[in-house]
This record gives structure tokens, sequence and C-alpha cells, in this order.
């Protein structure tokens, strides 16, 4: 018996927090953020702050001001030499290493004090690599399945509830850019764009997966729109976009829910291959770029392993997120 | 469903154990002794040579992937001379003699051995070589760079009539016309490559007023195809005719499996069978394609393939030691001409100061590259000659890893930090501009990639914003060759031969997609070009090369990196195995299997 | 039911027609100059003879005659006109020039009818027969691959969905989780490493599809050599895809489960298995019939890298090798062909959908 006054919200919620993986992985996505928004002030090159011959600087807040065009770099800091100036009192990021920081005397060095997630062939540290990682994963998932969300479910919704012309017509739509063979299309679209990067192919992504969101949507539109509370809706009066938006859209998101979070495991599957295949820039170092360097080399194993890793959990805590979502806002489950 | 999934697993897993044919561990020991078996007792095996793609086509002429070349070259078509393995000198194969040249060297004559013929049993004549030239003159044949290639000699004719005499008349001096001529052109069997005999009817001269004809918008197609050469070259670049190799060689073509590999037998009907008893012993060459090296390299371990070339120093270091690995086979690395190279585009407003590039070249650490990129199997390169050449100029140190140095010099050339950003910048025509560029290489090259981040790295603690790009191995060429990019890392292998620098150097290359991509232009260093091009003296070419490396040193159109090893993998029961310094390091035709330990029978 | 047929098989019409535009497009959008490419294809070292026109010049433009890439790219060009010095916008000032059919699409177009795709740029070879050669591989991979992910995930998924919470709906979550997170590529290079032949097991092949010997093998032993070398890409294949279906099975079983005719068919006192497997199956067959569209475009998609890593000769390395060497001809017939196969694919699982669902109307709501 549901507990008068509550609203639908609530009920969603607590539904939610019965289930346990759920939960802890919207706490393992909201680390994941966190590590995403601070990666500068964890993983850096520069020292967090440090005395140099009397004068207190801040140099990794300075950088960030500097790249956002606030102020100016001082002169007896430009381009300096972080490792080897004389300090007299530091405090160092947790990893003292840029993703892109080539430390020479250790390379292909496996995980050890120094380096804790090992280094590669040229010396860039894995772990500063897997931290600033998490921004390219977070964004490529969200981005892609941001645009993929937004178009698919507003053109499946319609489709759906209206049928007729606009069915036939978004159906077509659909069936045209199912039917083209997406990964090619992005293949050739990064080749004709070179300069577009890892952006590119996050909106590229995104723009070849709606018509799954689509089809979705109007699946259960379909099997929706004909059940009693929708036609208790329209004789109630009610304008056909409230009756979409407000009824039976909550009723058919569960589906979409599930195919965001596989979505967005998938688009940063999509995107380590592309990696792989040698798209996007060479110096942008993602989970996908460490990956596909460990293929030629098995016995580094810690290349394989952490972004195989990252990439796992990352992808198994949306999906478990999707489900919870799911479970939770079905009606009928409770 | 719990039972039939346990089912289907195991299935599989019977399946699995049963199905599989791996290698047998029968024969063990492959150092069999062999001081006392001649080679040719001892004929038989295959050899199965790891290629990295499938070629486009074994038309010497109209083909382009470099892996065709080791397929067909000198295994299916020969060529008048060959280049001795030993001496590197030119000598007579199919020729009786070396060629006799006119005082105005702008004539050359071959004379040909009387008992040559194709694996169809056809003798081979003068014909047929002049056939093979017009082919490549032939402006309708997918020949184009070829044609560049002879474009200085004008026509081949025989003297008086007589079949065994050819003579080549030359328009400009080259003194490495003989060995175009000689060595260069694969000989086609005119009765299988042109069947209606379209070609004799068209002189050279012909062809040079059909290349001009056709550049004329009112020509149409229609005009086109109508012309019979127009019908011929349609036949010569077909699928077919490409798919088919026939040629004099010791071995014959049997198929071609797309993608997966080409099957060569060793003729029973070789003009040359008598002379070449200790030669081409082997029944037969297959070249399989398999398109990662990691890939062909369990490959080899598992013995399904007998040979890769080149395997990249990351895996020949670390992936070739273990002791299934040192059962089977053995590995070699030698030096072999070539230079890894960043051009720097010379009209590029950045680059266009030698400043600049000099200071480039101070930043380029090459000692750190060979050491962890080439682990140590490379040596610094300084200008265009491979180090065992004669013309090599050992007095040159490439410019030294020293940052300070690079920051003089680009403080020198104007750049400093006016607005304290961390990069340097400097007003061009008017605008403030960071110096900021990007470094392009093509995909699949872990090496080059790694030298623009290792450069980027470096540059950065400088003050310069550099970022590496990679792209498609043909849309770079495109870029390369339309001058679009700022830098780029890529490399040359050249002859063993004499060098002859015009090509990729002289400032009339820098135009209509010629290899000067960098846009290198220098007065003396052209003039240097030409004179060499015309210098039959070998002592005096040797002189204008020291001083064209010094003018490239001084330079520094492109900031030389490294000449590196070529690391070979093989299977051990190959006998007979000599390592020579051109591309591809080895003979096939020369390598043997004892019959006790032969893995393959016909 | 005849009606909806015969106009969903009329509507493929436009949708093809719509298809090769695309597939022309983008290969025509792709940067370089075709006719240069051919002209130099391979060769990192051009000549150039440096006085007045060049060799190189008069090449290129013979090649763009004899491929027709001097012709006009469609029916319709639009031209600036520079005779208007006042334009209003920036559209106004754009002229359309009428080409008629001389153009590269209609040509290109009207010969894939007569399925003469033209002939590969690379080595002159017809382009048909390329893909002829190609596609039977890719798609019996794929076939082979989606019929053992359906024949996995659908007893997983019901298994899973009617034993919720128990050890096994937990074990197989978390495995099927596990899979589905892997990488495609890794998990092939990992494959031939470890059991390829190389430094651990010996128990497959370390790439392609035929044995040194094969041709020497009866036709049994071709047949085993066969299935022997595709163990490992299907496998490639096919783990992915099981776990996503068997998860879309699980769910829409939970979400029939649910259902009051179910409660009712338990109420009325039928067993479980004939509750099931009657009753709740066919309607939970729906979602996963919608996905066998979706899923044939990726298996098309997938196979680029899965050939690259195991050198098989399939439709997949072809498209990627195409696209990287410029090869427009090959690159419009395999986005086209990979299309067709997809449509026909759509429309299958369209009409199963209708056969299994009766209750679902289609054509404007009735009110």
């Amino acid at each position: 018996m549901s507990q008068k006054g509550q609203s639908y919200k609530d009920i969603v919620i607590r539904q939610f927090k019965k289930n346990t993986p759920a939960v802890v992985s919207v706490y393992i996505i909201f680390s994941i953020f966190s590590l995403a928004l601070t990666a500068d002030f964890i993983a850096n090159d520069k020292p967090l702050t440090c005395v140099i011959e009397g004068e207190r600087y801040f140099p990794v807040f300075k950088e960030l001001n500097v790249k956002m065009g606030f102020s100016k770099w001082q002169p007896e800091l430009l381009n300096a030499d972080w490792k080897n100036i004389d300090y007299e009192s530091v405090v160092w990021p947790l990893v003292p290493y840029l993703p892109t920081s080539l430390d020479y005397r250790a390379r292909y060095h496996s995980p050890r004090s120094g380096h804790w997630l090992g280094t590669d062939q040229i010396g860039r540290d894995v772990l500063s690599g897997m931290i600033h990682g998490t921004r390219i994963a977070l964004a490529v998932g969200l981005i892609s399945m941001g645009i993929a969300i937004i178009i698919g479910v507003f053109l499946g919704a319609i489709a759906g509830y209206f049928g007729g012309l606009a069915d036939m017509l978004l159906q077509r739509i659909i069936e045209i850019m199912m039917t083209i063979p997406t990964f090619f299309l992005i293949v050739t679209v990064v080749a004709f764009y070179p300069g577009g990067g890892i952006w590119l192919i996050m909106v590229i992504i995104g723009l070849t997966s709606w018509p799954g969101v689509a089809r979705f949507t109007r699946a259960e539109f379909l099997k929706i729109r004909n059940m009693d509370y929708v036609t208790a809706a329209e004789a109630l009066g009610f304008s056909s976009m409230r009756t979409i938006f407000r009824h039976v859209l909550p009723n058919a998101i569960a589906p979409v829910l599930v195919i965001s979070a596989f979505g967005i495991a998938s688009a940063i599957l999509t995107e380590s291959a592309l990696s792989f295949l040698g798209f996007g820039s060479a110096s942008t170092v993602s989970w996908g770029s460490i990956l596909s360097v460990a293929r030629g080399a098995t016995y580094a194993w810690w290349m394989a392993v952490f972004p195989g890793t990252a990439i796992f959990i990352t992808v198994t805590v949306y999906n478990l997120l999707g489900e919870g979502l799911r479970d939770a806002l079905d009606p009928r489950l409770k | 469903m719990k039972r039939i999934f346990i089912y289907i697993v195991f299935s599989m897993t019977i399946f699995i154990s049963t199905g599989c044919g791996g290698s047998d561990e029968s024969v063990s020991n492959w150092d069999v002794d062999t001081s006392a078996m001649h080679p040719k007792d001892n004929t038989g095996d295959w050899i199965i040579v790891h290629e990295l793609s499938d070629s486009d086509g074994l038309n010497p002429y109209t083909s382009t992937g470099a892996g065709g070349t080791y397929i067909y070259s000198q295994n299916i078509f020969e060529a008048m001379m060959i280049q001795d393995n030993q001496t590197l000198e030119y000598v007579p194969w199919i020729a009786t003699d070396q060629p006799v040249i006119s005082k105005d060297k702008l004539s050359y004559t071959f004379t040909i051995r009387k008992d040559v013929y194709f694996s169809d049993g056809t003798p081979l004549t003068g014909k047929d070589v002049i056939f093979s030239l017009k082919a490549v003159k032939n402006p309708f044949t997918d020949a184009a760079p070829l044609r560049n290639y002879y474009k200085d000699v004008s026509k081949a004719e025989l003297v008086n009539g007589d079949l065994y005499k050819i003579n080549f008349t030359c328009s400009e001096v080259y003194f490495k016309h003989d060995v175009i001529i000689g060595a260069g052109i694969s000989i086609l069997p005119r009765h299988i490559y042109d069947p209606t005999n379209i070609m004799s009817s068209y002189s050279f001269d012909d062809l040079e007023a059909l290349l001009a004809k056709f550049t004329d918008n009112n020509y149409s197609m229609e005009q086109f195809e109508s012309e019979s050469a127009y019908q011929f070259a349609q036949f010569f670049n077909s699928h077919e005719v490409s798919r088919n190799p026939v040629g004099s060689g010791p071995f014959i073509f049997k198929e071609w499996r797309t993608d997966d590999r080409v099957v060569l037998n060793r003729s029973r009907n070789y003009w040359k069978s008598s002379e070449t008893e200790s030669l081409n012993l082997v029944d037969r060459l297959i070249f399989k394609t398999v398109k990662q090296y990691d890939a062909a390299l369990t490959g080899l371990k598992a013995q399904e393939i007998d040979l890769i070339r080149n395997l990249p120093p990351e895996l020949f270091f670390n992936q070739t030691n273990s002791t299934k690995f040192n059962k089977n086979n053995d590995k070699k690395s030698f030096y072999y001409p070539n230079y890894s190279y960043i051009g720097w585009n010379n009209e590029h407003p950045i680059f266009s100061d030698k400043r600049v590039r000099r200071a480039m070249t101070h930043l380029c650490n090459r000692a750190k590259i060979v050491d962890i990129l080439y682990y140590g199997e490379a040596q610094p390169a300084i200008g265009n000659v491979y180090f065992k050449r004669p013309e090599y100029h050992h007095g040159i140190k490439p410019w030294e890893f020293n940052p300070e140095k690079a920051k003089a010099l680009l403080a020198d050339a104007g750049w400093s930090d006016t607005d304290g950003d961390g990069v340097l910048d400097k007003v061009i025509n008017g605008v403030n501009t960071p110096f900021s560029f990007e470094f392009t290489t093509n995909q699949g090259n872990e090496i080059r990639k790694k030298i623009g981040l290792i450069m980027v790295e470096e540059l950065r603690k400088v003050g310069v914003a550099a970022d590496v790009h990679t792209m498609e191995w043909s849309v770079y060429l495109d870029n390369v060759r339309d001058h679009k990019f700022d830098a780029m890392i890529l490399g040359w292998v050249i002859g063993v031969d004499s060098p002859d620098p015009y090509q990729v150097f002289h400032s009339s290359q820098a135009t209509g997609r010629g290899s000067n991509s960098v846009s290198f232009k220098h007065e003396r260093a052209d003039k240097i070009a030409e004179v060499n091009r015309k210098e039959f003296d070998a002592e005096k070419r040797k002189e204008l090369m020291l001083e064209f490396q010094e003018i490239l040193h001084e330079e520094q159109p492109y900031t030389f990196l490294v000449c590196s090893k070529s690391h070979l993998v093989h299977h051990k029961r190959f006998k007979g195995i000599d390592i020579y310094p051109f591309r591809p390091g080895y003979d096939l035709k020369e390598w043997w299997v004892p019959s006790a330990i032969q893995k393959y029978s016909k | 039911m005849l009606n909806y047929i015969i106009r969903r098989i009329l509507l493929v019409f436009p949708t093809l027609f719509v298809i090769t535009v695309i597939s022309f497009a983008i290969s025509r959008l792709a940067p370089g100059d075709p006719a240069e490419l051919k002209a130099g294809v391979g060769s990192s070292q051009g000549l150039s003879t440096g006085q007045g026109r060049d060799l190189n010049e008069k090449m290129i433009e013979l090649i763009r005659k004899q491929w027709n890439l001097d012709k006009p790219l469609f029916y319709i060009t639009t031209i600036d006109d520079f005779n208007d010095d006042h334009p209003k916008s920036f559209f106004s000032r754009l002229m359309y020039r009428w080409n008629g059919t001389n153009n590269q699409y209609h040509i290109w177009t009207a010969n894939v009818f007569k399925l003469d795709f033209g002939k590969s740029f690379r080595d002159n070879q017809p382009v048909f027969d390329k893909i002829k050669e190609r596609v039977p591989i890719t798609l019996a991979l794929s076939l082979i691959s989606t019929l053992l992910a359906y024949l996995i995930a659908i007893p997983l998924g019901i298994y899973s969905a009617v034993n919720q919470h128990t050890l096994w709906d937990r074990i197989s979550t978390v495995t099927v989780f596990i899979f589905y997170s892997l990488p495609n590529f890794w998990i092939g290079t990992m494959l031939i490493i470890f059991f390829g032949g190389g430094d651990f097991f010996d128990w497959f092949p370390y790439a392609g599809l035929y044995s040194n010997n094969y041709e020497s093998l009866s036709t049994m032993g071709k047949f085993t050599d066969l299935i022997w070398h595709m163990i490992l890409p299907i496998t490639v294949y096919t783990y992915g895809s099981f776990a996503y279906l068997s998860r879309q099975m699980r769910v829409g079983m939970l979400e029939i489960i649910r259902q009051d005719y179910i409660r009712t068919a338990r109420a009325k006192g039928l067993t479980e298995n004939v509750v099931i497997y009657k009753h709740a199956l066919r309607n939970s067959l729906i979602p996963i019939i919608t996905i066998l569209a979706y899923i044939l475009p990726a298996m098309i998609s997938g196979s680029v890298i899965i050939e690259t890593i195991f050198t098989i000769p399939g439709m997949g390395s072809l498209a990627f090798e195409a696209i990287t060497s410029r090869d427009y001809p090959v690159v419009m017939a395999v986005f086209t062909i990979s299309a067709v196969l997809t449509l026909i694919g759509i429309l299958l699982a369209d009409l199963l959908y209708s056969v299994v669902d009766p209750r679902i109307t289609f054509g404007s709501k009735e009110s």
C-alpha cells in the first residue's frame, strides 16, 4: 500500500534505494565524475603549491588561469623545468605526471613506486593517463548518448504516438540511417576532417546511435498508446503533447534508460576501437589508446589490465544504473 | 536450459581438442651438418614468406605495392642485367655482355643471348624487350610513375634487324641509364601481353605524340577508344593480366587467393637451369598475407610461416626470446640503405628560416630515440647517403641535442614569449603568431608516431606548442605531394647504388607533385645535383656528394633521424642464407633445405 | 496484412534511392582528388619533369576522362551568379544548372542496376567480382554468430528471468556484464596470442581461413578446416552480442512475467513450463526481434576489426582498405550492398514482428 502524499519521484527513489548494486553504481559514477573534474589537481607535472626563494606560488592554478586567458605566467616560471627546481617547500599532486610527460628513465616499467600503474614505451605514466582518460571516457559516453537520446526519443515518441504519415516517414528515416554501415561512416568522416579529433568522433557516434533509441521508443509507444489510460487521457481532452510527455513517456522510458546505459558502454567501446585503428589525435591519451598500445606488447600486462578494467567498471556501472532505474521506474514492480 | 548450455560447452570442448591440427613436434633438431651436402642434391620444400598486405597486382609496370616486387622481381620476370649480390656490380644475365655505350653517353647497345625462353617455351628476343619499353611509354597504361622514370629514354630499336641486338637512345645524359635500362626493364613476353601485336604499329615517336595529343580538350573519350593503343592499355591494365603473370624467370605463377596468399612453383622449364644448379632449389614459394605483425609472429612460432622480414623492433626484442622460438627459428639483424627524417615545410612562414630548422634539430634527441624506439639498433643519420657508401661524409657529426642552443637560435630568429602564456610568439606579416604547428605521419607506424611525441615534449619545454597527427597512408602521401603539412615524419629507402639527390632535393622537383615535398631550394645544391647526373667518374661524383651533404647539414631542410636495421626472423631449417645490403636483404633463390628435414612436399 | 506487406516492399525503393545518394556522397566527400590518387597510387617517388606542363598533369587529366571524373557530380549543380552585384542573400545568388543524365551519380546508379559497380581504382578488377568473393564469407560468419548468439541468449535470458535473484541469476549477470564490456579487438588479439600457436597454446590457427595444405584435403577435411579457422573469429563476434541479447531477453521476460495474464495462467493451474513457454515467451520475443534488425549492421561494421585481426578476406576488411586507399568504386559498392542486406534484414524483422504480435496495429490510430 503506497502512502498518500508521496510524489512519483519519491516512490522511484525509494524503490531505487532497495537495489544495492545500483546504488553502489551511483557512488562509483559520482567518483568517476569527480576524478574527471579534478584530474588536473590529482595528476600534473607541476606542484600544487611551492615556495621558491621566499615566494609562494600555485603553479597548477596558475596554469588553469593562463589557459583560460585570465593571466600570464610569471617570467621566472615560464616553461620551468619543474622537477629540477630548488624548492624550499613543495606540495606535489598525488601523481606527479601529466599523461604526456615522458620519463625516459622509466620505460616499460611494471607497476612500482614512482609509477604506480607502470609506464609505456616512451615513459608515459599509465596512472596519469587513466585519470585524465576518465574525462574522455565520460565525455564520449555522455555526449554521444545525449545526442542520440534527445533526437531518438523525440522522434520515436511522435512516430509511435501519431502513427500514420509521421510514423511512416520516421520509419523510413530510421531505416535509412540503420542501413548505412555506421562504422564505415565514422571512418570516412574522421578521414574527411582529420582535425576533428575526439569531439568529432563523439558527435558522429551520437548521430548514428539515435535510430536505435527511436526504434525502441516507438515500439513502446505503439504498445502503450492503445492502453486504457491513454484513451482516458484523450477522452479527458488532454493535448497530444501533454499525453505523450506526461503520461506515456514515463512508462515508455524504461527501455530507453536501459538502452542509454548500454549505449554509453558501447560508445566507450567504439572510441577505443577507433583508437585501435589509429584515429583520433595521436597525443590525446584515452583508455582506448593505452589499450591499443598494449596489443603489440602483451608482456606489458599493466597496459592492458588497467584500462581494460577501467572500461569494464565504467561500462558495468552504467549498465547497473540503467537496470536499477528501470526496476525503480517500472510501476508494475512494486 | 542449464542442461543445454552445459551440453554446448561440453561438445565444443571435445570439438576443439580433436579438431585442431597444430604443428607437430616430431622434428626438433634443425641443426643438420651440411658440410658434406650439395645444395643441388637437396631440392624441395617450400618457403612461406610473410607479406604485410596483398599486392594490387603482379604486372611489373602497373602494380604499385612494394610487396608485389618481392614476389615477381627476378622470380617471375627477369631483366638484361642483374645486380650481383656480393659485388653489387651489375652483370649480364640475359645480356651477353656489358652494354656498349656511345661516346656522347646517349646511346646504349645491348646484345642478348640466343638461348633464352619464357616459361611457355617461346624464345625471348629483342622484340620482347622493345615491347616492354613501349608498354611503359604507352600513355594509357597505368604506369605513370615509371613513365616519368624513363622520360629520358626516348626509343629502342633492333640494330639492323638483328633480333638479339637492341639499341637504346636517350635524350639526356644520366650516369644511371645503363642500370635503368639494363636492370630496370622487366622483360615481358610480347605474345602474351600483346597477343594481337598492337604496339608494333606504334613507333616511339608515335607514342610521344599520343601523349601530347590527349590533353587537347577537343578530344573526347570516344576518340580515345578508337585508338588501338588505348585498347591495348585497357587489356594491359586489366585485372586478369595483372593476376596471371608470365615471364622468363625460374618460378612460375600458380595461384593467388585474395588477401590470403600468392603461390609460385619452381619452373621445370627454366632456360638457365643448367647454369644455376645451386639456385632455385625450393619447389614452391608461398607469399602469405597477414596484416598484423604480431599475428604473423604468432604464425611463425606456430611454424606456419617461415620468414618475416622487417619485424618492428618492439616485437623483435621482446617477443623472440622464448625457448619455443629459439628451438625452431633464427633471427638476424642488419643494416640496409634507409633513413628516417622530419621534413620541415620550407615554405611555411615559421620554417622558412634556417635558424628555426636548426633549432628544431637541436631539440631532437637522437640518442634517446635510438635507445628507446630502436633498442639501440640504429645509428644517427646526417644526410641522404647510406653510411656504408664511399660517398658518405664521415666528417659530419649530427647537430647535438642541446635545448640551450635551440633557445638561443629561436631568440635570434625573433621568437620570444611576449604574452607570457608559455608559448613563444613572433610577429609575422603583421600578426602576432604563436609558435604552434603539427607533425603529420602515417597511421600504423608506431615508431614515427612516438618520434613525434618525443619531439612534442622536448618542444614544449622551450615554449613551442606542437601536436602529432596521423592519417591514412594515401591521404598522407597526397598531402605530402601537395605540400599540405607543417612538418612530416617519414623515411626513404634508398638504393644501394651511387646516390642521386636530384629527385628529392632539386628545386625543380618542388612543383608538380615531385618528391621535393619540403620545397628545398638552394642554388649550389641544384647545380651539384645536375652535374652529378651527368658525371660518369665515380671519384668526381664522390666529391660532389661530399659537398652536397655539407650543404644539407648546414641548411637542415630535413632533420635527419636515423638509419635503422632490418630485423629478420626465419625458420631454422633453411640453409644457404646470406644477408645482403639491399632490400629485402636476402635472396630466396639461394635458400635450400636438407632433404632429411624438409617440411613440405609437393 | 497483405496490404501491409505490399506497401512495405514498395517503400523499399525510395529508401534504396536515398541510400545510393548517400553512398555516393560519402565516398565523394573524402578529401583528395581520386584522379591524382590513381596517378600516383602507392608511389612515394614521383618525378616531376619540371619544365612546362608536367607529364603528371597530363596523366591526371587522362585518368579523369577515363573514369568520368570530369563530369558533374549530380543532376543539378549550383553556381554562384557572378553577374549579380547586389545579392539579396546567399541563396538568391545561386543559380542552378541542369545536367541531365550525364552526371557521375546517374551513370553510376544506372550501372548498379545492371550489377555493374565499375572497376576498382586499385587493380582494375570489376568491383562486383571483388565483392562476390567476399560477401559470402562475411555473411556466413555474421549469420552463424547471430544464430549462436540467439541460441545461447534466449535460454539464458529466460532462465535468469524465471529464477531471478537466485545464485545462478547473479552469476550469469556478472558474467554477462563482463563479456559485454570487453573490447572485441583486444579479446581477438589475446585469443590469437594465447591460443593461436604462439608462446602458449597451439589450439587454433593464428590467422586466415585456410590452412596451407587446404587443397589437398578431402571435402570433409576442408569443411573441418574451415570450421576450425572460424571458431576464434566467431567467438569474438558472438560474445558481445549474446551478452546484450540475454540481458534484453531477461528484461523483456521479467516485464511479461509480472503481467496479469501470466498470473491468471498460473492461477488457472497451468504448469510453470506451459506458462513460460506458451504464454510468456511469445510476447517477450518482440524486443528481441527488433534487435535483429539492429544486430545485422553491427555485424557488418564489426567485421572490419575482426577481419583485420584475423586476416579474413571478408567485406569488412575490403571496405576498410578501400576507404584507406580511396578506392571509390569499391567504397560505394560496399556501402550500397551492406545497406541493401541490412534493408532486407529489417524487412524480415518487421514481418516477423507482425507475426509474433498481431496486437500491434499499423497506420493511424483507431478512435
